[in-house]
């Protein structure tokens, strides 16, 4: 079914996310709609608590809204069934944690590999697509180190390459350098400069003016609606 | 993510915690071995008491005498005037009129010592009649049993059982050469084939000895050289064969009758049916096997809640990597085949050990209590079956839990 309007990879009309706590309510979305063309690159800032995690959760098909629509390329998410959505975690979308949440246990090879188990591919291939991953982002001599080994910058790039290593086209990051120094937090900010480039869309979460400068477009939020979403003039041009 | 994924991810967790891992095992462990080693104790009885039955012969009646004396003292004299206890006679009168009975031997048996050389050798001195092959199935390994003309002549010759034969000769040969027992010189004219049977009770009622340790002579022999106590009972046991092993109850009920007639009604000895017997000591033996499985399985059980309670844990433990991974695109199924596969592996792997700690134990308790052990190979499957149903049974539902998670809320999970 297709419920498209124009040619948005990422279509949200009237999107509610209500948690109840007890007897009161905390509407962390009150009916938000955004719309996101393919290769846009969208920083979404605002307030603590004004709801950017939870839309960045439900446009990353971990979270489901309590109400509105969500509709990701063409589909509506709410419609999708657990394996679908399995899938376009795995497959669609690559999600960068201000917490990395990296494997403690595993080394940086098989955290990047993670996504590519889940897709059936093989071995062999896998190690060498994330090998490449890591190479890309700089840690082709860090393979074999365990998070608790790297530090935060290369967690970070750690946690970039597994978003990567499945092509996914869209990327979203809640807070990437929020746990980074500013000159590693440019380092960060350079991948995502190249990634768009390469015609990724991505959407980021922060904090930092400066991170948000590095995006095209910044959507501000309060109180879980949208309070501006202007073009940033700031943003390289392509 | 195909199955060698989730052995291989399964084998990382729990190689993580190693310890963990073997104290969970522990449970099944020996729960499996208990198993095995308690249907291995009661399959080795259970040959046990067959073999000795089958010695006695299946179709065979055993009469035996019994003495009272010293239960009832106050009786004694009046008894004794009224029967002789079990005589000669009384067999032949059972040869003579219960039709069922194929062969009839008298026995009366001498526990003393046998000199052969330098060599003694206590023994169990057995006179009997040259129907006794016949009745107990004996074979004769080397020269002859004795005759009836060996009888009616009260000759000294004897026929020694497999173990009097080593303990008095060792390697020589014992054919014509001479043993004394008291004070009387027996020409040995025969050997008797190894019968290989333990000396144990069936039944709880009749003493089954190693007759191998026996020596045999003329039943006429033993009465005429032997000094005997007045009062005595001539035998000490009449065995009867009977031809149709289906009328062996009719057939025991007319000799009880019959004898009892000839002691006029003095309670001197007892019968026994050793295929009767049999069956009684099955049906122990079942009981037995039953309640020993039901404690075999407790201990199982309580394995299997071992498994499901750290798999529990487990799970909340590892829930943050539970949410990691489907945030990265693991599905449900590829989360519960995770967990199940590993409590699958513990309660094999934990199987495993135990058939091989089943196997061992009942080695150990024949080594040292010397009770026969069979552990039958269906216990195999059985362990095995067994763990497994445990291992999926137990593990099923921390698996589900753990595939339940949103990945939000696991990714949130503190
Ligand atoms: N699991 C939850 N249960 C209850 N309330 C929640 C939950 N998650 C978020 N909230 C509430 O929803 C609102 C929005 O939270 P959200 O995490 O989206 O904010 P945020 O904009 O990302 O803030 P920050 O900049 O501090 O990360 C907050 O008021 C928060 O308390
Ligand atoms: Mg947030």
């Amino acid at each position: 079914m297709t419920v498209s309007s124009n040619n948005a990879v990422i279509e949200i009309r009237q999107l509610i996310k209500t948690y109840t706590m007890g007897l009161t309510q905390v509407h962390a979305l009150a009916g938000l709609s955004l719309h996101i063309q393919r290769n846009e690159y969208v920083a979404i800032m605002g307030p603590s608590g004004s709801g950017k995690s939870t839309l960045l959760n439900i446009i990353g098909c971990l979270d489901m809204p309590s109400g509105g629509e969500y509709v990701l390329n063409g589909q509506l998410a709410s419609q999708m069934d657990d394996d679908e959505l399995a899938r376009i975690r795995n497959q669609e979308i690559g999600f960068v944690f201000q917490t990395f949440n990296l494997l403690p246990r595993s080394n940086a090879l098989r955290n990047v590999e993670l996504p590519l188990v889940y897709s059936g591919i093989g071995s062999r291939e896998r190690t060498d697509r994330a090998q490449r991953a890591l190479q890309a982002v700089g840690l082709g001599d860090r393979m074999n180190h365990r998070p608790n080994e790297l530090s935060g910058g290369q967690r970070q790039r750690v946690a970039i390459a597994r978003a990567l290593v499945n092509g996914p086209a869209i990327i979203l990051a809640d807070e990437p350098t929020g746990a980074l120094d500013t000159r590693t937090g440019e380092e960060i900010m350079q991948l995502f400069r190249q990634l768009h480039d390469q015609g990724n869309t991505i959407i980021l979460v922060t904090h930092e003016e400066h991170v948000a400068q590095h995006s095209r477009r910044i959507v501000r939020l309060r109180d879980g609606l949208i309070e501006s979403d202007a073009p940033n003039p700031g943003g390289t041009p392509v | 993510m195909d199955l060698r994924e989730t052995f291989t991810l399964s084998v990382v967790g729990l190689l993580s915690h190693k310890l963990r891992t073997f104290l969970t095992m522990l449970g099944i462990i020996f729960g499996v071995a208990a198993v095995i080693a308690m249907l291995s104790i009661g399959e080795g009885a259970k040959q046990e008491s067959l073999e000795q039955i089958r010695q006695m012969g299946i179709s065979n009646i055993i009469v035996q005498h019994w003495d009272r004396e010293e239960e009832e003292d106050r009786e004694e004299s009046t008894d004794r005037n009224l029967s002789r206890g079990l005589t000669w006679a009384d067999a032949r009168a059972i040869s003579d009129i219960v039709p069922t009975a194929e062969y009839v031997t008298p026995q009366r048996e001498l526990q003393t010592r046998a000199l052969a050389g330098d060599n003694t050798f206590r023994t169990m001195l057995v006179g009997t009649t040259p129907e006794y092959l016949t009745v107990l199935n004996a074979r004769v390994a080397s020269g002859v049993f004795f005759t009836h003309e060996d009888m009616l002549e009260s000759r000294r010759v004897c026929v020694l059982g497999a173990d009097a034969r080593r303990a008095l000769f060792f390697f020589d040969d014992p054919l014509g050469a001479r043993i004394k027992i008291r004070n009387h010189w027996f020409t040995v004219i025969g050997v008797l084939e190894d019968k290989g049977a333990a000396s144990g009770k069936i039944g709880g009622v009749l003493e089954v000895r190693n007759t191998d340790e026996d020596i045999y002579v003329p039943l006429s022999t033993l009465l005429q050289r032997f000094h005997w106590e007045a009062g005595q009972s001539e035998l000490t046991q009449i065995t009867v064969k009977v031809d149709d092993p289906d009328r062996l109850n009719e057939t025991a009920q007319l000799i009880r009758t019959l004898v009892g007639r000839r002691h006029r009604g003095v309670d001197d000895f007892k019968i026994a049916i050793p295929e009767e017997l049999l069956r009684q000591s099955q049906r122990t033996q079942q009981i037995f096997n039953v309640v020993m499985g039901c404690i075999a399985g407790i201990s199982l059980v309580v394995g299997g809640i071992g498994i499901m309670n750290i798999m529990l844990a487990s799970v909340l433990e590892r829930t943050r990597e539970i949410g990691i991974r489907r945030a990265l695109g693991a599905r449900r199924r590829d989360i519960l085949y995770q967990f199940l596969v590993e409590s699958l592996l513990v309660s094999l792997t934990g199987g495993l050990v135990g058939v091989m700690l089943g196997y061992a134990v009942p080695e150990v308790i024949t080594l040292y209590a010397g009770w026969r052990t069979i552990v039958p190979a269906w216990t195999i499957a059985l362990a095995f079956g067994v763990s497994a149903t445990v291992g999926i049974g137990f593990g099923i539902y921390p698996a589900r839990q753990a595939a339940r998670l949103n990945p939000i809320d696991a990714l949130r999970y503190e």
